[in-house]
């Protein structure tokens, strides 16, 4: 038995087996074990941040080197959709739009009377081929708590928390396959809607939209907003337009495609809104 | 057997570093290729076990703590790629182009399998079996032509200095 312990490749077997039963008790979010990690995750998120900066810094100089012929072409084009541009916001009066703004804006407050919005910078995407997670530079300490729902800087609604440490967290977008959102559809007589994350989906930047209900009209371009049903979105976020409409193979359900509002690719600064502490 | 060096150190910690957006850089066909991977298992080829061992449980573990959960999934991964390299080094080496590429497009095609069974809840995985597999056998097949490449190099660089010592030899 002595023998046994002393031998290299036992020792080897019970150290992996070791690692992969932590690793299986790690993949739980809720896991205790992981409450570890906050000692190097809260030094790391510095080190993450510069490197965050300095990738950023060369994609933008190779994309500018790689874009150059474009630009001149690109640039050509521009100037004449501005032209066509001006002309048609000289026909839309200033206090139209001023007076819609203010109108966004005060609905914007009344939904979210209740939260509180926390700024975070996103530090790195998951680059896995099946996980699309964002992390962020603000955690349990700036009172970011899992579920919380997180919006885009276009008030659109990006997604939820996913997982909380002390100075970071995980986000999972609505397009996740763990990402479920109640929906309604934005117009008179629109109805309650479900908007699931496919993995098959996912790269395309789509969700799928089901259990549309047999009486409510839906079209391409209608727009999606969060109904404030499941406890984690609170009603009136912005999610999508609806891209497609497709019926069931027994043709019964009606299905759609929604296209987020949210453009994944380019996030760099998101809101987590947290709830105002109600004494 | 060949030990690690700074250049493999400093290799890994820009690949773990930079990940992120290399393989969104030269994502082909919607299809991120996993360099890291593709890196440890190329630099694991005659090298010494209890060195890749500790190289890969301290990767593991960074890239867990940068990317995923404490204890990522990702060790699991570099652990199987890390034992099927010390079984293909006792049969080939890493300058034989067709053994090397083949393992290689067979190491990914597995590994990206299981990645998807341990990062995904098991019902999507099962649900979306097919989608899976595409990106298993792209995986397998960008990652196998980085392996060719590699593997090709290195055999033209092990004749030329063949060459270089006989024509040394002849002048003596």
């Amino acid at each position: 038995m002595r023998n046994l312990f002393r031998n290299r490749k036992f020792q080897i077997t019970i150290l992996v087996i070791v690692l992969i039963i932590i690793s299986l008790i790690s993949l739980n979010r809720f896991s205790s074990i992981n409450l570890v990690k906050n000692i190097v995750s809260v030094p790391i998120i510095f080190i993450q941040k510069e490197v965050k900066d300095i990738s950023d810094n060369v994609a933008s100089f190779f994309a500018s080197i790689r874009d150059y012929s474009d630009v001149i072409e690109e640039n050509k084009q521009l100037k004449k959709e501005i032209s066509i541009l001006k002309e048609k916001s000289a026909k839309t009066s200033n206090i139209e739009e001023k007076n819609k703004r203010l109108r966004d804006a005060l609905v914007l407050k009344e939904h979210f009377a209740n939260f509180n919005f926390v700024s975070a910078n996103v530090l790195s995407i998951n680059p896995s081929n099946y996980k699309y997670e964002f992390t962020v530079d603000v955690g349990s300490i700036d009172n970011v708590k899992i579920d919380n729902p997180v919006i885009a800087s276009n008030n659109a609604l990006l997604g939820r928390v996913y997982q909380t440490d002390l100075t970071s967290a995980k986000i999972i977008p609505i397009t996740d396959e763990l990402s479920g959102v109640s929906g309604w559809i934005s117009r008179e007589g629109g109805g309650n809607v479900t908007i699931r994350g496919s993995i098959s989906l996912k790269q395309y930047g789509l969700c799928i939209v089901e259990n549309i209900p047999q009486d409510t009209k839906i079209v391409v371009g209608d727009v999606v907003e969060t109904s404030g049903l499941g406890g984690i979105y609170p009603k009136g976020i912005i999610v999508g337009t609806i891209v497609e409409i497709f019926n069931s193979d027994s043709q019964v359900n009606r299905y759609a495609y929604l296209e987020p509002l949210v453009d994944m690719k380019i996030l760099s600064e998101v809101y987590i809104l947290t709830k105002k502490d109600t004494k | 057997m060949y030990k690690y060096n700074l250049f493999h150190y400093i290799t890994i910690a820009i690949l773990i570093a930079f990940q992120p957006f290399l393989s969104e850089w030269f994502m082909i066909n919607n299809i991120k290729i996993d360099f890291l991977l593709i890196f440890i298992i190329i630099t694991s080829f005659n090298k010494g076990k209890k060195d890749s061992f500790i190289l890969i449980l301290i990767t593991g573990l960074i890239y867990g703590l940068l990317y995923s959960n404490f204890f990522s999934q990702y060790i699991i991964i570099l652990l199987i790629s890390l034992v099927s390299v010390w079984n293909i080094s006792k049969i080939a080496k890493i300058e034989s182009v067709v053994y090397i590429t083949i393992y290689g497009v067979l190491i990914l095609f597995i590994t990206s399998f299981i990645k998807a069974f341990l990062e995904l809840p098991i019902n999507e995985v099962l649900k979306n079996i097919t989608y899976i597999s595409h990106i298993a056998l792209y995986n397998g097949i960008y990652g196998g032509i980085i392996f060719m490449i590699v593997s090709l190099t290195l055999l033209i660089v092990s004749l030329f200095r063949v060459n270089k010592v006989q024509t040394r030899r002849g002048n003596f």
